[in-house]
């Protein structure tokens, strides 16, 4: 029998069209994201405003605290405390847009360069945490839906979600006590440098594996009872095929989804981890900014942080579209 | 360019006419569990022959489906095969270790299944699934030619955007395509197709069948269609086995077996299916009013679709009349989309028309006063199609039947609607015990039945009911249409019946209109647009009905 039987009309090769893959995300996809992305960062920084607003006059810390009224409201006029909460909203919003911030209080110089020269330190505790968090999530997520043994079904993530209880602050707390004090295998406050990077990486990380676990073995049990997956047995797949791109693929996109949600408790994670660990990032010049009522450099690391935020949501969707077709449209 | 090669699709088999590909003998499947108890298959033995088609045909528990996937080896972990030999292509699979016996059965047996968008990975294209399901070792360029031959060769128009599409993309007939499609992908010498237009609409399922039919007899397939549509199984099966309670009950060639059935369950299922029940007739009765009890006029509705290419507007409906008097029952008929379900949820008030007019008995629905719109909620019920969904798991049977007493007879004493619940229960004949169990501890028919209840407890006159018999069983499914007749006869209802099996609408209605892309193709008597239908659409639909050559002779006027 030969293809012509099959095909009946024609048995010739097929016309050769040349493959143009589609884009997997839209450029529309990705701009409506944006927006929306931008409109959290003017409720953020607005947010922010107001509270900072609400705490009283920044002018009083400027002086000396035996100084003279008339001078504390010199100073609140030169600095336009006074105006109209209308119109300091205004300039709050013309500076934000303008990137020309007044001086921070405490350095007295422009606080953007400030906050963004942390960024790189930030990020690669961020980054880190994330993978490490995602990792070991992952890998606990799947021998809980997977494992045939009880203990490996049931142990890893009861230790997870026993992890989710306890304060960031303590787990990196006990960290050092343990791995620093203790055993001395890395420095007890940080360097800066990549030894110095791993428990800070490791405490934040512990904050979303019980999240990501959780996540991720739901989704993966939903694929396991899946139709489709008994169509790919049908075929005759290797093991190792079937469980990587018709099992684990299959769940990404929920779990992708999340891990987005959790970078929210990541940066929130990072201010405290900072300060335990002395890590010199955006969590802990913020955490001394509100410490010292340092306003222009407050809002500057809110912004900082909010468009990070943003950005990190944005990739996470761009991911999760890639992995998960039916979210494109 | 030279032309390129293709390597032939499906290579000379030796296997000479008629032997048999499929052997299987006292197969048993069980539970996987150390204390095993009865087996769920037992005793069960049939053969398939290459380019013959067998049936196993049983209705939901039946152990058909088990019987199928533990053919295929495809058994879910909590199921293991028990006993008993399967011979797949002169190859005895009893004894090989587990990884030889899957090597084997995917090389020699190509999987259909029931639905068929499901049965498709959602994150992967089509091309990448089929290039899949080929023989390891396929050259890249071999590969793409061979994936294109295939879809070409199942009928798929588009091959390009086929390939490149994913599978929420397609419709429910293309995907099955592609389904089988990937089951001839490895030269299969058997198809094992497990109920595979169940979940397709009549004509789709006429095609999908047609091309199962000529795919077996162009390469010489064995097929063992399983289904519980003996409609399906008459036309398009040699031998049949009926299965009942894990058991073949009865065996031998379809004609013989379904026109002189030897078993007790295969003659009870025979008579269950609608297209052999007696049809209920209702003598119209003397109505006091003239006033239409129902009448739409030029209902309009157009819902935004968000496709992969963006926004389409879909027209559910595009200028509907129809008028429906007091005491009818009008079948609604159409293929998923035509609109049928929109306009029903129309009329409920459940959506709102775009354009056009409900009026109930003479006044528009817009221009009811309170009173009216309270009558009107009261006398206009719907019956819903999942029994599963439309229940509230929470609430006890009396709870769901109190509700609407609840609110619509606040007069009622609580000893009173004790009462109505219990003759609710009654009239759909199911016992007072049930007041308190949950929608968990009740079948799919029990669970419909509520359904009916509730709908019957304002006192209704006007019935809507979506597909309210096509989740069940076909012997539940007889008696859930025996009540609608009886209840329609006693209470003197109107029905407004929607379904896509004409077989069940020529039993409950007499009247049936035709739907078809929101617009109406065709209406009249049931019986007279059954037998002489006008429309070209209609005509396709009655002939893609299933069943047809083995029902003619008794239905025939």
């Amino acid at each position: 029998m030969s293809a012509s039987e099959l095909t009946q009309e024609r048995a010739g090769p097929p016309p050769r069209r040349p493959h143009v893959p589609r884009p997997p995300v839209s450029l529309r996809y990705v701009g409506g994201r944006l927006l929306t992305g931008l409109i959290a960062v003017w409720g953020a920084v607005t947010l922010v405003f107001f509270a900072l607003y609400a705490t009283g006059n920044p002018a009083i810390l400027l002086v000396p605290p035996d100084a003279p009224p008339d001078e504390i409201a010199r100073l609140t006029r030169l600095m336009g405390f006074d105006r109209p909460l209308p119109e300091q909203y205004g300039t709050f919003l013309h500076s934000v847009l303008t990137g020309s911030f007044p001086d921070s209080i405490r350095y007295g110089e422009d606080p953007l360069p400030i906050a963004l020269e942390k960024i790189p330190a930030s990020l690669a505790l961020g980054v880190s945490g994330l993978v490490i968090g995602t990792l070991l999530g992952g890998v606990v997520g799947y021998v809980s839906a997977t494992s045939r043994s009880t203990f490996l079904s049931r142990v890893p993530l009861g230790v997870a979600v026993g992890l989710e209880s306890i304060p960031t602050f303590f787990v990196g707390i006990v960290l050092v006590i343990v791995f620093a004090v203790q055993l001395g295998w890395f420095p007890v406050t940080s360097t800066g440098d990549a030894a110095s990077l791993v428990l800070p990486a490791f405490t934040l990380a512990f904050a979303f594996v019980p999240t990501v676990a959780r996540v991720f073995r739901t989704a993966l049990l939903d694929v396991l009872q899946a139709e489709h997956l008994r169509t790919a047995r049908a075929k005759g797949l290797p093991r190792h095929t079937l469980v990587w791109r018709h099992v684990v693929a299959n769940s990404l996109g929920t779990t992708l989804n999340v891990v987005g949600i959790q970078a929210g408790v990541l940066l929130g994670g990072a201010v405290v981890t900072e300060s335990v660990f002395g890590w010199p990032g955006l969590g802990q010049l913020s955490i001394n900014a509100v410490q010292n009522r340092d306003y222009p450099l407050v809002i500057v690391c809110v912004l900082v942080i909010a468009v990070g935020f943003v950005l990190i949501n944005l990739v996470v969707d761009v991911l999760a579209a890639i992995v998960e077709p039916r979210l494109r449209s | 360019m030279t032309a390129q090669t293709v390597r032939p699709l499906v290579t000379t088999r030796p296997t000479p006419t008629g032997d048999p590909v499929l052997r299987v003998r006292d197969l048993a499947v069980g539970l996987d569990e150390p204390d095993a108890r009865e087996p769920i298959v037992a005793g069960v033995s049939f053969e398939v022959r290459a380019g013959r088609s067998v049936g196993l045909v049983g209705e939901s528990g039946s152990g058909k489906t088990l019987t199928a996937l533990a053919v295929a080896g495809l058994l879910p972990s909590a199921v293991r095969v028990d006993g008993g030999r399967v011979e797949v292509a002169g190859r005895d699979l009893t004894g090989l270790d587990p990884r030889a016996a899957r090597a084997h059965l995917s090389a020699t047996v190509g999987v259909v299944f029931q639905n068929p968008t499901a049965s498709l990975n959602p994150r992967m294209r089509i091309a990448a699934q089929l290039r899949e399901a080929l023989p390891a070792g396929t050259s890249r360029r071999e590969a793409r030619a061979r994936v294109a031959e295939l879809v070409r060769a199942v009928g798929i128009p588009d091959v390009h955007k086929t390939l490149g599409a994913f599978p929420h993309e397609l419709s429910g007939g293309l995907n099955q395509r592609v389904v089988i499609a990937m089951a001839l992908a490895r030269e299969p010498a058997v198809l094992i197709a497990d109920e595979p237009t169940t979940a397709l609409d009549v004509s789709v399922q006429a095609q999908v069948l047609d091309l199962v039919d000529e795919l077996r007899e162009r390469l010489h397939l064995g097929v063992l269609l399983v289904s519980h549509d003996i409609g399906v199984i008459a036309d398009r099966t040699d031998d049949v086995h009926v299965m009942s309670a894990g058991r073949i009950v009865e065996s031998g060639p379809t004609g013989e077996v379904l026109r002189d059935p030897a078993h007790e369950y295969t003659r009870t299922l025979l008579a269950a299916t609608p297209s052999r029940l007696e049809p209920v007739r209702v003598a119209p009765r003397e109505d006091p009013t003239p006033v239409p009890q129902l009448r739409v006029e030029g209902l309009r509705r157009a819902f935004t679709v968000r496709g992969g290419t963006g926004r389409a507007r879909h027209v559910a409906l595009d200028g509907v009349d129809l008028t429906v008097a007091r005491g009818q029952a009008i079948g609604l008929v159409g293929e998923s989309g035509s609109g049928k379900t929109t306009l029903a949820r129309i009329v409920v008030g459940l959506e709102r028309p775009d354009s056009g007019v409900v009026s109930y008995q003479g006044t528009p629905l817009t221009g009811h006063d309170r009173a009216q719109r309270r009558r009107w909620r009261q006398e206009v019920q719907y019956i819903f199609q999942d029994p599963y969904s439309s229940l509230d798991p929470r609430l006890t049977v009396a709870q769901t039947l109190r509700e609407p007493l609840e609110i619509a007879r606040r007069d009622l004493s609580r000893r009173a609607v004790a009462a109505r619940v219990d003759s609710l229960l009654d009239e759909v004949e199911l016992p007072r015990s049930f007041r308190d169990r949950h929608p968990a501890e009740l079948s799919g028919g029990q669970r419909q039945r509520v359904g009916i209840a509730r709908a019957l407890a304002t006192e209704p006159s006007l019935i809507i009911a979506d597909e309210p018999v096509s989740a069940l069983d076909l012997s539940v499914q007889a008696r859930i249409l025996q009540l609608l007749g009886r209840l329609r006869r006693e209470r003197n209802l109107t029905y407004l019946f929607i379904s896509h099996d004409l077989a069940v609408v020529r039993y409950l209605c007499e009247d049936l209109v035709v739907l078809r892309g929101g617009q109406i193709v065709e209406q009249g008597r049931t019986a007279e647009v059954l037998a002489r239908p006008t429309s070209p659409y209609t005509r396709a639909l009655v002939e893609a009905i299933p069943g047809r050559s083995h029902h003619t002779d008794r239905d025939a006027p």
